[in-house]
């Protein structure tokens, strides 16, 4: 579904991927783990078109989608749920979701209401929440509302950047149970950036590790998380 | 730099605040009269146009120019050359000078997506001077420091508004219009995709948003208010300068969106109407009512942050707690 191929990023004269390669199948969830300053958050921004990969390639489906704009890389199936949520605090719940709707949205069977329903199921609190401008929601349901509205435009494939960053402890269990859930149901492909090993490596079928700009080890998060070597050097639990 | 959210209540998004808004406009012909009152209510009506259009920009995009009144001016001149040179009618010089806004307004936008933030304001702040200074250099178009006089007031197919209170009339039937417009621009998917921009630059781009295509779109829409306000201006003070279109009036136009309440329909027309008016009622303070304006500016910022109109939603949502959502 979703294949890298020696990428390389980064901010001006400022390298920070080097040749990173790896491929996701459709329907699997793969974690990237490692520290901060690893290059997790410069790969997402590469893919999804935040930033123009310096070299290598990024295979969507098939089709290369290197170097295009962020807004076609959504048309073609590929959301992002950014660090920090960077929800829209201006605008009601509501309206949240309704300023992503795309083409594939109003192609999919029922539309934005059948796609609210989805959501509304899934997240009951932002049902409750629909009309409260999207400042009042607590940091957990700024990030419900985040990976909701990546939702909307119908993905493939969802980039997660953190999505238990700076949320409260009980609500990180369920955000990531969350993400089983959108995959079983939807069959949405998942690629997860995290800095919480346990969570990520509990819910991932793959998992590679990131250390500055490359990726060192790949793997079943089961024997990832019992490589005494490599909780050690990178996972620091 | 994107400005922060309005956190006005949603009770403010209602129709019916826009039309109890009309009611003060469509009654003041009753208390007023003489050509000065009259004077100063047409400036009202025709900042309202200009304030809802520059709120568009600022207030929706949250992008901060301080070139508007360079864009006012060119609506001023278009048509006022049109119609001094030309001799062209007053419909056809309106259009005129929106379509010629507007195209100035998407040039300046081009510059604009490049840069982000206070390099924007400092960009958009020298724009807005070359063009004064363009105004007053082109003497064989402009006349230059002198001005352009004897524009005549509107005539619509061949219905005359010359006399003050048919001119308030047509001119409150244009900013109703302005209005009407602009919130339901609010409602569409561009207000809610310009607010997003405002909101999130980042957040909006990875949702799809083509955030240089709405950057670009909120300001051809807010030039075209600003074309459409300086011909209004011109048809109705029948006299343009260079000098009234000064970093002042850009400084007022601010104050209007924010002590009105930037982001909100209402913000403009409550802010614009009390500026037009509050300098002429305090006129027998001389300058020191600068004092005055600033410290009311300081004020706002410190206690109404979301401007009177936010105040005002939120006075109400306080009295009728339980209706506080809205009614999708």
């Amino acid at each position: 579904m979703l294949t890298v191929e020696g990428l390389h990023a980064g901010y001006g004269e400022l390298p920070v991927l080097r040749d990173v390669s790896f491929s996701v199948a459709a329907g699997r969830i793969v974690g990237v783990l490692g520290a901060n300053g690893a290059g997790k958050t410069t790969l997402m921004a590469a893919l999804s078109g935040l930033i123009a990969p310096t070299a290598g390639r990024v295979m969507l489906d098939g089709k290369p989608v290197q170097g295009l704009p962020a807004e076609t890389i959504v048309g073609l199936g590929m959301s992002h749920v950014p660090q920090g949520r960077r929800i829209f605090p201006g605008l009601t719940v509501r309206e949240n979701l309704m300023v992503a709707r795309t083409k594939a949205t109003s192609r999919a069977p029922g539309g934005f209401p059948a796609v609210l329903d989805t959501i509304h199921d899934l997240f009951p609190r932002l049902a409750e929440r629909k009309d409260q401008l999207g400042w009042s929601l607590s940091g957990g349901e700024q990030q419900m509302l985040a990976v909701a509205r990546a939702l909307v435009a119908r993905p493939k494939v969802i980039l997660l950047d953190e999505p238990s960053l700076g949320i409260a402890p009980l609500l990180v269990e369920a955000m990531f149970d969350a993400i089983q859930e959108i995959r079983r149901r939807e069959g949405i492909t998942v690629l997860v950036v995290e800095q919480n090993a346990e969570q990520a490596l509990r819910i991932s079928d793959e998992v590679h590790i990131m250390e500055l700009g490359r990726i060192v080890a790949s793997g079943d998060p089961v024997a990832i998380g019992s490589d005494p070597e490599i909780v050690r050097a990178y996972l620091g639990t | 730099m994107a400005a922060p959210p309005s956190n006005a209540p949603p009770a403010m998004r209602s129709p019916w605040w826009l039309a109890a808004a009309l009611v003060p406009f469509l009654a003041a012909p009753l208390v007023i009269s003489g050509n000065y009152h009259y004077g100063v209510a047409h400036q009202a009506l025709i900042y309202v146009v200009l304030a809802t259009g520059y709120n568009i920009l600022l207030g929706f995009t949250g992008m901060v120019s301080l070139g508007h009144v360079a864009l006012f001016a060119i609506g001023a001149y278009t048509s006022a050359i049109l119609q001094t040179s030309l001799d062209w009618p007053f419909l056809a010089c309106l259009i005129a000078a929106a379509v010629v806004t507007g195209a100035f307004g998407t040039a300046i936008a081009i510059p604009a997506l490049r840069i982000k933030g206070h390099y924007l304001t400092l960009l958009t702040l020298a724009l807005g001077e070359v063009i004064r200074l363009l105004i007053r250099n082109f003497d064989w178009l402009t006349h230059g420091s002198s001005g352009i006089g004897g524009i005549s007031r509107p005539t619509i197919f061949g219905v005359p508004f010359r006399t003050a209170p048919d001119l308030y009339w047509l001119l409150l039937f244009i900013a109703a219009a302005g209005v009407l417009f602009a919130w339901r621009l609010e409602r569409s998917r561009f207000g809610r995709a310009f607010k997003a921009i405002r909101d999130s630059e980042i957040g909006a781009e990875v949702i799809g948003i083509d955030t240089n295509r709405m950057k670009v779109l909120s300001f051809a829409i807010s030039a075209v208010y600003a074309g459409i306000a300086g011909s209004l201006y011109a048809h109705t003070l029948r006299f343009v300068s260079p000098e009234f279109f000064s970093l002042g009036l850009t400084i007022t136009l601010l104050a209007m969106i924010l002590i009105g309440g930037r982001g909100l329909i209402l913000g403009p027309v409550i802010g614009a109407t009390m500026l037009t008016i509050a300098p002429e009622a305090l006129r027998f303070a001389k300058e020191y009512y600068l004092i005055g304006f600033g410290l009311v500016i300081w004020l706002s910022t410190l206690y109404l942050p979301d401007g009177l109109a936010g105040s005002l939603g939120r006075l109400v949502a306080r009295l009728r707690p339980a209706r506080q959502g809205r009614a999708s």
